[in-house]
């Protein structure tokens, strides 16, 4: 998979003041040193993972989060925020539409099975920063 | 969400706006940027004293600062897109496929025409994709309200567009980009005067 490039903490600390560069750099470290090994995207669910990759890298998960939010803004090509459903057997993202009846109807309908509909979708959906996705 | 996950995210300190979660619509995530950048300015006015020496891009650092301690927006210095922005917003946990940008241009205030050249570089740095961007003008005067007032009639006047809003440092504008597109600039001004 390719690596995320590395970014100069100057630069950062310029670019996007308020966010801790050293946590940044560590990150895309620790992202690229896994990241190298594979070739399927990497999941990062806010619960659990953010708090096992803050404890790895020995920073605080909120930090790992505010990192991750400005890579999915800076290189939108290889980070990326997902909602997924996670349920019965299935792991699907989330497209348009079906935000859009999650938001406005709090239900999604079975993507396998447009039959089957849930109810109180929100409880059932996860939000997860994906890595090396194309699409 | 599951409750765990947001439980989760509040026990760190990570308050995102769950309204805006699934699918936010550009209007809603314009709304929700607006009043944060509102309420900025707002902690920034109280402040004021503090910031009697900072210059432009001091300023507009110390705003972004605070609006990436948000968690939901992602405030960018100097980003590229035909030029240098002053402030590129984003919002990537929103936003679905970050169709969400925002643009915004910055100037200390010292003359209508010189705070006009401002919008119109910010013309120059949106497309026809970008519906809403903001010009932020920081009065180092004691004077504010009525020179922003004679400031947004005078753009008005001289670049066209329609007054959708008017209110005490703040302004909604309408224009007709160059790309022909129907764009809308939000125009906030902060006061921070010099102590006399």
């Amino acid at each position: 998979m390719t690596k995320i490039p590395l970014l100069n903490k100057e630069d950062i600390v310029k670019r996007v003041p308020g966010i801790n560069p050293d946590d940044v750099v560590s990150l895309i470290s620790h992202l690229n040193s896994i990241i190298e090994r594979r070739s399927v995207p990497l999941y990062i669910f806010f619960n659990p993972d953010l708090e096992s990759h803050a404890k790895n890298m020995g920073v605080e998960p909120k930090s790992i989060f505010q990192s991750l939010n400005f890579l999915s803004s800076y290189f939108s090509d290889q980070v990326k925020h997902k909602v997924i459903f996670d349920q019965d057997g299935i792991f699907y993202h989330l497209q348009e539409e079906d935000l859009k009846e999650l938001n406005e109807h709090n239900r999604l309908h079975n993507p396998d099975d447009p039959r089957i509909i849930y109810e109180r979708a929100k409880d059932l959906v996860r939000h997860a920063f994906v890595i090396g996705l194309d699409r | 969400m599951k409750p765990s996950d947001l439980v989760y995210l509040k026990s760190l300190g990570i308050d995102l706006d769950t309204t805006l979660l699934y699918g936010a619509t550009p209007a809603q995530i314009i709304a929700y940027t607006r009043q944060k950048i509102l309420s900025v300015i707002n902690d920034v006015e109280k402040s004021a004293k503090e910031y009697k020496d900072l210059g432009e891009d001091a300023i507009s650092s110390i705003i972004a600062t605070a609006l990436n301690q948000t968690m939901g927006l992602v405030a960018q210095r100097e980003a590229n897109s035909r030029g240098h922005v002053d402030l590129t917003i984003t919002a990537p946990t929103y936003a679905p496929e970050h169709t969400f940008q925002y643009l915004g241009e910055a100037k200390v205030w010292s003359t209508k025409q010189y705070c006009i050249d401002g919008f119109e570089q910010l013309m120059g740095y949106i497309t026809g994709r970008h519906k809403n961007a903001f010009t932020i003008i920081y009065f180092r005067t004691q004077e504010c309200d009525n020179q922003f007032k004679g400031y947004v009639e005078e753009l008005l006047q001289k670049k066209g567009g329609s007054k959708i809003s008017l209110q005490t440092r703040y302004a909604l504008t309408g224009h007709t980009h160059s790309s022909t597109a129907q764009v809308e600039i939000d125009h906030f001004a902060t006061h921070l005067p010099k102590p006399v």
